[in-house]
């Protein structure tokens, strides 16, 4: 057998997947331990979801609240009980909001921009009205903040590992001690020892069928594998919500998945969403006072994706943002503002090269791709201090779960704490634990490098968005996913994959990841027996069942066998 | 299909092949980068914004293409500057009393 050869690093603290919530930790890390080591699949400075921008962080901002009358405990309530329904980690969700704001303000300590000269507001912030029932979103150019918070990283010392894609984590005696990876590029498998290890590889993408058939046209970042869950629970780490999966994730434009905010969302104040018969089903954001309702936020009753769909099924599609209206003045900052989130401006090129214009076109809205959205919060569940259940393991941002839509603050906040949890554990760790757990990743590699003659990573990745499309989605039901499952192993043991170089090796690994996330799904979907919402719908359990499932259902492995646990927030 | 580059801008830098985050492109340092893998971009833009020449623009494949639709609204009549103004505070902070 050829195995890859072998490279070693070894740190206090390693921090694993460099987006928002990574590159916070790493820099927090920095300031605090020795040596602090960022490893990322690609690049930090243009990956995960923040890659070409956000345009809007939420938080509580006193001075603006308190004139509303908001407290901090009123926003946290809100939170708590509007948008996750009560299902939540309190004390997370708690600390998120409280601390969101310094994380602002540290990013304007690294140079992004946050402060507007025409907003009327203390602070100078442009604030908004999204989420949540208050003006408490800052809107503003967060383009390039992937790149700023990178060079901030480097400016505090951390060493940047890029293009090394973190599979599989050591252990010593039950206690964390490091991860291993395949470089991207290098086609090596780097060997990371570390005192503690921060995960923030973000959301499980890439597990259903896209709209469009094209398995990159996606609004998350398809770069995005479950890498980091998968690893976590095969060392033992508790998942809990990977059975919440929002079907459809949200809307965007057709066939051009955009990701960020749709055309005609919040920032946007020309937009308006029409019918296909051209009537008003979702006025701009200042008339809705007018239709008689109280404004609470842009995803509230008129907007809501459920009434998009209604009129689809109504036969009233399709569905369209026109965005025509407003002054000049409005159609500039409505251009500033899509360019500054997720694919925004890309966006604006391909319309100008294709020859759109939002004053002469308007734009068709679809669903998109069912996904682990924000609201769904799968991942690890984690301790006030971002700790998973092994020792010296935290998690953060999306890869965390159990806190619904705590997007950008989650992730900068979480950051910073999971680095201060990190760091002391490392301090109390004396010498760097000799690990293991590489031996899988290194003989999965070796045998797709033996192999001449297979199937290719793109036929797996086919397979695997089928099982999961056909068995998890409309028709969901235990017997379903118990198919679902069936298929899933007879795809493990059957297939054959090739790989001409580093980077279809790459997506080799991916797909072994892809199958682990799949099956967790399917396991915790059939062990939740009764619908909730639009995150899990099932044919043969349609009532929700608080009595017995208003909690966190764990699912972990102990001893090669499947465990249980219901955790009550 | 998707980043197209024009070879008589291109600065044979090598950003583009640095920052994309699904690896697209491959770059041996004494030409224009080649693209062998653009089926897998994610159309994020990060090479096109990064380009230091501008070398770089975005194509379609044909069903990513967005179908042109025509307008109801255009610009504002008269007599809107009151709902004009809303908007600006509602969405723009400029709250002045
Ligand atoms: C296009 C878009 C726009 C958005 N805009 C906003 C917004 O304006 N405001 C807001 O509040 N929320 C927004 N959201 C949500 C928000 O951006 C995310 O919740 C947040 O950025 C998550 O940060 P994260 O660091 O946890 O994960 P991510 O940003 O997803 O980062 C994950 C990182 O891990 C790396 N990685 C993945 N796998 C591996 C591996 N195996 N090994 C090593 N590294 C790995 C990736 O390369 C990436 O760098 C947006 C989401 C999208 C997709
Ligand atoms: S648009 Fe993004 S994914 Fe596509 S080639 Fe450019 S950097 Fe890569
Ligand atoms: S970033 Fe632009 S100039 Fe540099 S190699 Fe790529 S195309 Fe050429």
């Amino acid at each position: 057998m050829k195995y890859p050869e072998t490279v070693e690093h070894s740190c206090d603290v390693l921090v694993v997947g460099g987006g928002l919530a990574g590159c916070m930790a790493a820099i927090r890390a920095g300031e605090l331990s020795e040596d602090v080591i960022l490893v990322d699949k690609s690049n930090p400075e243009r990956s995960g979801c923040a890659a070409t921008g956000i345009d809007h962080i939420w938080g509580y901002f006193p001075e603006v609240q308190q004139a509303e009358g908001i407290s901090l405990d009123d926003m946290v309530a809100d939170h708590i009980d509007n948008i996750a329904k009560g299902l939540i980690n309190r004390e997370m969700i708690y600390y998120i909001t409280k601390t969101s704001l310094n994380r602002i303000l540290d990013l304007e300590r690294f140079g992004a921009k946050i402060r507007y000269e025409d907003s009327t507001l203390p602070g100078r912030f442009r604030l908004q009205y999204q989420v949540h029932a208050c003006r408490n979103t800052l809107h503003f150019d967060g383009r390039d903040v992937k790149r700023i918070l990178t060079n901030a990283v480097r400016k505090q010392g951390v060493k940047i590992v890029d293009r090394v894609m973190a599979s599989d984590l050591l252990l010593h005696d039950g206690q964390i001690a490091g991860a291993v990876g395949y470089g991207t590029r290098d086609g090596k498998l780097h060997l990371f020892r570390a005192k503690a290890v921060i995960m923030a590889c973000g959301r499980p993408n890439r597990l259903y069928r896209t709209p469009s058939g094209l398995v990159f046209n996606h609004r998350m970042p398809p770069t995005l594998t479950g890498d980091g869950k998968a690893a976590m629970f095969r060392v033992g780490v508790e998942m809990i919500n990977m059975e919440f999966v929002s079907i459809p994730g949200r809307w965007s434009s057709k066939n051009f998945v955009r990701g960020g905010g749709l055309p005609g969302g919040s920032y946007q104040p020309p937009g308006v969403g029409l019918n296909g018969l051209d009537e008003v089903i979702r006025p701009r954001n200042h008339d809705v006072i007018d239709y008689g309702e109280t404004w609470k936020g842009t995803s509230t009753k008129v907007t809501s994706w459920a009434r998009l769909m209604a009129e689809l099924r109504a036969g009233r599609g399709p569905i369209y943002a026109d965005m025509s209206w407003g002054s000049e003045e409005d159609q500039e900052y409505m251009r500033w503002a899509i360019s500054h989130e997720g694919t925004g401006t890309a966006f604006l090129d391909v319309m100008e090269h294709y020859g759109l214009d939002f004053r002469l076109h308007k734009i068709e809205l679809f669903p998109i791709e069912p996904e682990h959205s924000a609201f769904c919060a799968s991942g690890p569940i984690v301790d006030e201090s971002c700790q998973t259940n092994i020792p010296g393991l935290y998690a953060a941002g999306d890869e965390a779960g159990g806190i619904p839509q705590s997007v950008v603050p989650g992730a900068l906040t979480m950051g910073y704490l999971s680095a201060e949890s990190a760091a002391a554990f490392a301090k109390k760790v004396g010498r760097i634990p000799e690990g293991k757990g590489e031996e899988q990743l290194r003989e999965f590699c070796a045998e797709i490098v033996a192999r001449k003659r297979g199937d290719s990573w793109e036929e797996a990745q086919l397979t695997i968005n089928n099982i999961m499309s056909d068995y998890n989605l409309e028709l969901k039901s235990e017997t379903m996913c118990r198919r679902g499952l069936e298929c899933l192993d007879y795809v493990k043991r059957t297939m054959r994959l090739v790989a001409a170089n580093p980077h279809e090796m790459t997506h080799c690994v991916e797909m072994r990841n892809l199958i682990e996330c799949g099956e967790i799904v399917l396991r915790s979907t059939i062990e939740r027996k009764e619908s909730r919402y639009n995150l899990l719908q099932r044919l043969d359990y349609p009532e929700r069942d608080d009595e017995n499932f208003f909690c966190f259902l764990g699912q972990r492995m102990e001893n090669g066998r499947i465990v249980f646990d219901k955790h009550y927030p | 299909m998707p980043p197209i580059i024009d070879k008589d801008l291109c600065a044979i830098c090598g950003t583009c092949y640095d920052v994309c985050p699904q690896d697209c492109f491959s770059f041996e340092g004494d030409e224009p980068p080649s693209v062998p893998y653009s089926r897998e971009c994610w159309h994020c833009g990060a090479c096109a914004i990064d380009c230091p020449e501008g070398a770089i623009h975005l194509e379609l494949p044909l069903p990513m293409h967005i179908v042109p639709s025509a307008a109801l609204y255009g610009p504002p009549g008269e007599g809107e500057e009151e709902k004009l103004k809303r908007a600006a505070a509602f969405t723009r902070s400029i709250i002045k009393e």
